[in-house]
């Protein structure tokens, strides 16, 4: 049984494989980082390594607490997405007069250029105000010492940026799971009806599972999406979350600051999904993701 | 044409064929056209039977007033905006065609470079806007608009390159043995094969390709506040008009659509050997 034993190892081995392109693309992205800072060599153009560290080093409290905030934000909007994705996906896929009579408006909203509506989501909620489910205490409290609680308070909300985050991020997990439910292939169409199958078990037993790889393939896609439409609504909703940091580091005239939090951004989207991958692949069955 | 003709004809004949496709086309059309209808009559309702605050919650009809009171300002913003957004999707597309080509042809620098281009795929590239408007600020501060250009073609270039590549290599081994068995040059392999069997990818990335311009342009508008759509979307924010921001969003949201319609339509008249869809793929 020496294969049994050898199997998890085996497995890290394979894993550390497939690390490689994407460490070598880092490493060689640091490399070209420095090399380009040596060549300008003006920190007002372009921030060289050292540059950057000491800008997120004297901003580490301001930058711990926003990014709590928008990554809060990302996630409810990234679940308000799915969620709202599938279901009204489910009932416009199994109601096709609905879905007839919805085309002309989801080929609208799919081909706004969606940053455009963000200044209405926020209106709404500036009117309305937000809807706060609840708050927590934030890491950053126990991080640095200089952070009071109150100030580490992030709040999980129904506000502007995670409804508009949520309405990016909607449309693929929508659209991908009315074309896979009705992408179930005939002879499971006969056996169900063979069956004696009622409409809400078709979509139980077939349709849903025929569309679940289509919705995970599109839940990937609305990670990205999702980040996207939290940091552009943050853009313009003044004074929230790390969107605002990167403009009001512009604003005055910070470079090194500017650039570590955009790359804090980038590696934080790249780690929420390598996990949202990874949840995905341990709870649905294998082979849908 | 006549070919229609003659199938819309052949459908009126009593007994000829069931269910013709031209008519079940129409109640696909009258459907989908009701559907905007009663969304229309439904949000109308509601505001007026409610008596909403048209400030807040405006109805159909007050949208219509807010567009028609900022349409000056409207007509006098778009040309800055498309001009941005059309340009840059222009350069990302010819770009993005020339990098696949020429990734393709070399195959090791290819290999090399995919880590990066998905690596830059999956980022939020827009989180970039900033520095961008930044960087071009240094160059020339009263060109500040020129940062709309490139955001329009940062934001768009990638997906439709990945589009491209993903395009060019979709030919199939009995292909490419028989490329190599008549000795085709990369050129003739191209001309031949790779750009037809790539071109309904090519599509499927223009379309979401224009989109993305678009939301480049617009998002670098929002941040550098030259003048535009955008500029004017987010200072509706400060004046709090709803109907107004309404009213931007269905215009924005027409040209961004008869755009992609568009596509969709030469799309369809050039490629012949298969069905296209109006969604291109996600």
């Amino acid at each position: 049984m020496a294969t049994a034993s050898n199997r998890p190892f085996a497995k890290a081995r394979q894993w550390i494989r497939r690390q490689i392109p994407t460490v070598l693309a880092g490493a060689l992205f640091v490399v070209a980082w420095a090399v380009i800072a040596r060549l300008i060599n003006n920190n007002r153009i372009f921030a060289s390594i050292s540059y950057t560290i000491s800008g997120v080093m004297e901003h580490s409290t301001d930058i711990s607490i926003k990014l709590t905030e928008t990554f809060t934000s990302v996630i409810v909007a990234f679940v308000l997405a799915v969620l709202l994705g599938i279901g009204l996906g489910l009932i416009v896929a199994e109601i096709s007069t609905i879905r007839q009579m919805a085309l002309p408006v989801v080929i609208f909203a799919y081909a706004v250029p969606h940053p455009i509506l963000a200044p209405m989501f926020i209106i709404w909620f500036i009117i309305g105000g937000d809807i706060t489910i609840f708050t927590f205490t934030g890491p950053s409290a126990y991080l640095f010492d200089s952070v009071t609680a109150a100030q580490a308070e992030t709040a999980i909300a129904i506000n502007g940026v995670t409804t508009f985050g949520a309405w990016v991020g909607f449309f693929p997990v929508f659209i991908s799971t009315i074309t896979g439910m009705n992408s179930l292939e005939e002879r499971f169409e006969h056996f169900g009806t063979l069956l004696g199958a009622s409409r809400w078990q078709m979509v139980k037993h077939f349709r849903f599972w025929r569309a679940l790889p289509n919705i995970t393939s599109s839940i990937k896609a609305t990670v990205q999406l999702s980040i996207v439409g939290v940091i552009v609504a943050e853009f313009i909703a003044s004074s929230s979350g790390i969107g605002y940091e990167i403009v009001l580091a512009w604003k005055t005239n910070a470079l090194g600051y500017m650039f570590g939090v955009i790359l804090i951004i980038m590696i934080g989207a790249y780690l929420f999904y390598q996990i949202v991958v990874w949840t995905l692949k341990v709870l649905t069955p294998p082979g849908s993701v | 044409m006549t070919a229609r003709d003659s199938r819309t004809l052949g459908s009126r004949v009593p007994g000829g064929g069931r269910i013709s496709i031209e008519n079940s086309r129409l109640t696909r059309w009258a459907l989908s056209g009701l559907g905007v209808i009663l969304l229309l009559v439904f949000w109308q309702a509601v505001a007026t039977l409610l008596g909403l605050d048209p400030q807040y919650f405006p109805s159909p009809i007050d949208v219509m007033d807010a567009l028609q009171r900022t349409w000056p300002t409207l007509t006098d913003a778009l040309p800055h905006t498309l001009a941005a957004a059309v340009v840059g999707y222009l350069i990302a597309l010819v770009l993005s065609i020339f990098t696949a080509m020429v990734l393709v042809a070399n195959e090791r620098l290819l290999n090399a470079l995919m880590p990066f281009i998905i690596g830059v795929n999956t980022v939020p590239r827009i989180a970039l806007t900033p520095l961008v408007i930044y960087w071009v600020g240094f160059i020339s501060l009263s060109a500040t608009f020129l940062a709309n250009y490139v955001m329009a073609v940062w934001v768009a270039f990638f997906p439709m390159l990945i589009a491209a590549l993903d395009g060019f290599k979709n030919i199939d081994e009995a292909t490419e043995n028989m490329l190599a068995m008549y000795g085709a040059t990369t050129w003739q392999e191209f001309k031949f094969v790779r750009l037809r069997k790539g071109l309904p990818f090519i599509f499927d990335g223009m379309k979401s390709g224009f989109i993305l311009a678009m939301i480049g342009t617009v998002v670098g508008e929002f941040v550098s506040g030259t003048f535009g759509i955008g500029s004017m979307a987010s200072s509706v924010i400060g004046q709090i008009a709803i109907g107004r921001a309404i009213a931007i969003v269905l215009v924005l949201g027409f040209i961004s659509s008869g755009v992609v319609f568009l596509i969709y339509q030469i799309e369809s008249q050039l490629i012949f050997w298969q069905e296209s869809s109006i969604m291109g793929e996600e």
